[in-house]
């Protein structure tokens, strides 16, 4: 049953701080004495739906919401336990199943920043590229990581990668690198590569010694070589392009030159 | 038997098994007050994904059950990428009661229970049917996929039962694999000679630092010594191989210690192989054992069949050098590697397996044709 009701009248203790606005030519949304949507309005006309059994607060926080963030999701589990109403409706509204680690996350991230908890959500970033907060007792250690990372809105991908790899390097009790000047790494993808170093370095050094040994052999000027991992695999990469069968036969014939200094090199070695 | 009573803080048993023999021994062995009698599986609402306490708790929680389905399975390993050998698995429980760092049932496992199937005699039936169609081939049947087969042997006594099946399977070859030592409860049993007792090792290093709960390598490898004596095949699974900065001169040791202790006619085979486990896996790991382990700080990359390993060249490395030591001791031990990339079969074995003479039979498709022709012509009870 529905009714129209002052918005100054009603509770505002749900308000999960949603991260889109209320859009304002649709009325505040209540349920029973509890706003639900359009919390930024202290007055005016409020549809407030009475239900004293509460279970249709699901069916209606789905309607108004039908997908919420993580860290969303996460501020509405709060608030809707604070008023003693059943928390278990947020896990559909978050596409999670409730569990004892969902539970901990829900709670890591209600720990964290506004601003964290913002990036978490405009980025999408889901619980298994958070999962390496459930291994820290406490946040402290990580926490720079995360604000680094907000404060330079990097993407989802970058993002995600740069918390696991700073979050393995502290429990493995070793300092990550600081971020570089956000001038020579405007996208983190230069801080990635140095935690990447630190977090593999014996690949790592191979690589790159493999690399400078690729980078210093006489190539023909019109290929183009390198050293690159591919996934658990780094191998030799060359590259060209030719405009004739004449160009291609010299292409070949300046390739073969290039056996004697692979051989030397032994790029292939363990 | 009071080590083993240790392990678990509670028993369930289903009310359908409570007739059962394993059932009938837990009751003796455990106290009254620990063992609950249930209609339904325990725990369930904690079945899915189980997070890393509740993993840990399944392993304190024994639950004695019948199997509602198919007991025999081709090996998970066979999957397009990978090379794979001519494995099937007979599943009698779910579980490990032994924690070792790597173990890939942190990723498999959804329930919260450590399952031992009760309905031993419908597995029996189920092998002999399959014999029936299958009796001439040349299959080899595992039973240490997700429960190892031995380490809660003395509670179900199952070895023996199968080891008795066996002696009518001529053709047949069943394998034991485990990290335990507990051998004692079938070791006098009449045997075919076609059960394998087979142990995974590693370096006594790595059994310290990475597979709590399991018989020590002399344990193991003294075991293996008096099944040999009692004329049972043995081998051994160097699997996974762990990189740790030791790695070399240990995995030699490993390989002296095999190769002094046994003549290749004594070792059926031995398998070998590198860590490996599926990504989400890491997450877990990472929660149970910290990043202090060789395991969890391993450097590792996705391979092609999505799984993490060690770098392509780094494996050939460590497989070349257990190859190597193995060669050097004697031509003749057979060795192959396990789930392992076409790729690094060439690379460190110069040809693919189909292709090598001792061990062509552990690769026949042929077999594999049959077993598909069979299961779908097999309902599922």
């Amino acid at each position: 049953m529905w009714e129209l009701k002052d918005a100054a009248t009603l509770n505002l203790s749900l308000n999960f701080r949603p991260l889109k606005a209320w859009p304002q030519a649709l009325p505040v949304i209540s349920f029973n004495q509890f706003v639900v949507a359009g919390f930024d309005r202290l007055q005016g006309p409020a549809f407030v739906r009475r239900d004293a059994s509460g279970t249709g607060l699901a069916e209606l926080l789905g309607s108004c919401y039908p997908r919420l963030a993580l860290a969303e999701g996460a501020r509405l589990w709060a608030r809707l336990k604070q008023a003693d109403l059943d928390d278990s409706i947020v896990w559909p509204l978050i596409g999670l199943k409730s569990s004892s680690d969902h539970e901990r996350l829900l709670k890591i991230l209600l720990s964290l920043s506004p601003e964290i908890q913002d990036w978490i959500d405009v980025r999408q970033v889901g619980p298994r590229e958070l999962a390496i907060l459930l291994c820290f007792r406490t946040h402290e250690s990580i926490t720079p990581t995360l604000e680094t990372i907000t404060q330079r809105g990097f993407s989802r991908n970058i993002g995600a990668q740069i918390l696991e790899l700073s979050g393995e390097l502290l429990l493995m009790d070793q300092t990550p690198p600081s971020a570089p000047p956000q001038d020579q790494d405007p996208d983190g993808r230069l801080w990635l590569g140095q935690l990447e170093k630190s977090r593999r370095p014996l690949s790592s050094a191979k690589d790159s010694t493999q690399s400078e040994q690729v980078q210093a052999m006489p190539w023909p000027q019109q290929l183009r070589s390198q050293w690159k991992r591919n996934g658990d695999q780094s191998r030799l990469e060359v590259s060209l392009s030719v405009g004739s069968l004449q160009e291609w036969n010299k292409r070949l014939e300046e390739l073969s030159k290039m056996t004697p200094h692979l051989g030397q090199a032994d790029l292939w070695k363990s | 038997m009071e080590e083993l009573k240790a392990k678990f803080s509670r028993v369930y048993i289903h009310k359908d098994s409570l007739g059962s023999a394993v059932a009938k021994r837990v009751l003796e062995l455990f106290p009254s007050d620990s063992v609950q009698v249930v209609n339904d599986q325990p725990l369930k609402e904690k079945n899915g994904r189980l997070s890393a306490e509740d993993f840990e708790a399944s392993k304190r929680a024994l639950y004695l059950a019948p199997f509602k389905g198919q007991f025999f399975k081709r090996c998970p390993g066979a999957r397009p990428g990978l090379l794979c050998c001519n494995y099937f698995v007979l599943n009698l429980g779910q579980q490990c009661d032994m924690n070792c760092s790597y173990c890939y049932l942190q990723s498999f496992i959804n329930n919260p229970v450590l399952t031992i199937y009760t309905n031993f005699d419908q597995a029996l039936n189920e092998l002999k049917e399959m014999h029936k169609d299958l009796g001439s081939s040349r299959i080899r049947v595992g039973t240490g996929e997700v429960i190892d087969s031995l380490s809660l042997d003395e509670l179900t006594l199952y070895s023996k039962s199968l080891i008795e099946a066996f002696r009518h399977f001529p053709n047949w070859t069943l394998e034991f694999k485990t990290k335990s030592a507990k051998v004692d409860q079938f070791i006098s049993c009449e045997h075919s000679k076609n059960v394998i007792v087979s142990w995974s090792v590693n370096p006594q290093a790595i059994v310290d630092s990475e597979e709590y709960g399991t018989a020590s390598l002399e344990e193991r490898l003294r075991a293996a010594e008096r099944c040999r004596d009692q004329g049972y095949p043995v081998a051994f699974h160097i699997d996974p191989m762990i990189w740790h900065p030791e790695w070399k001169s240990n995995y030699t040791d490993l390989v002296e210690k095999i190769t002094q202790r046994f003549r290749p006619t004594q070792v059926a085979v031995i398998s070998v192989g590198a860590l490996r486990f599926q990504p989400e896996q890491r997450i877990m790991m990472r929660e149970r054992f910290g990043m202090k382990g060789w395991v969890t700080r391993a450097e590792v990359y996705p391979s092609q069949d999505g799984k993490l390993r060690y770098d392509q060249a780094l494996r050939r490395e460590m497989f070349d050098h257990v190859l190597g030591q193995f060669r050097a001791a004697h031509p003749d031990w057979r060795v192959f590697l396990c789930m392992e990339t076409p790729e690094t079969w060439i690379s460190t074995t110069e040809q693919i397996p189909h292709r090598n003479p001792g061990l062509k039979d552990l690769f026949d498709t042929k077999v594999l044709h049959q077993h598909r022709n069979w299961s779908q012509n097999t309902t599922t009870p």
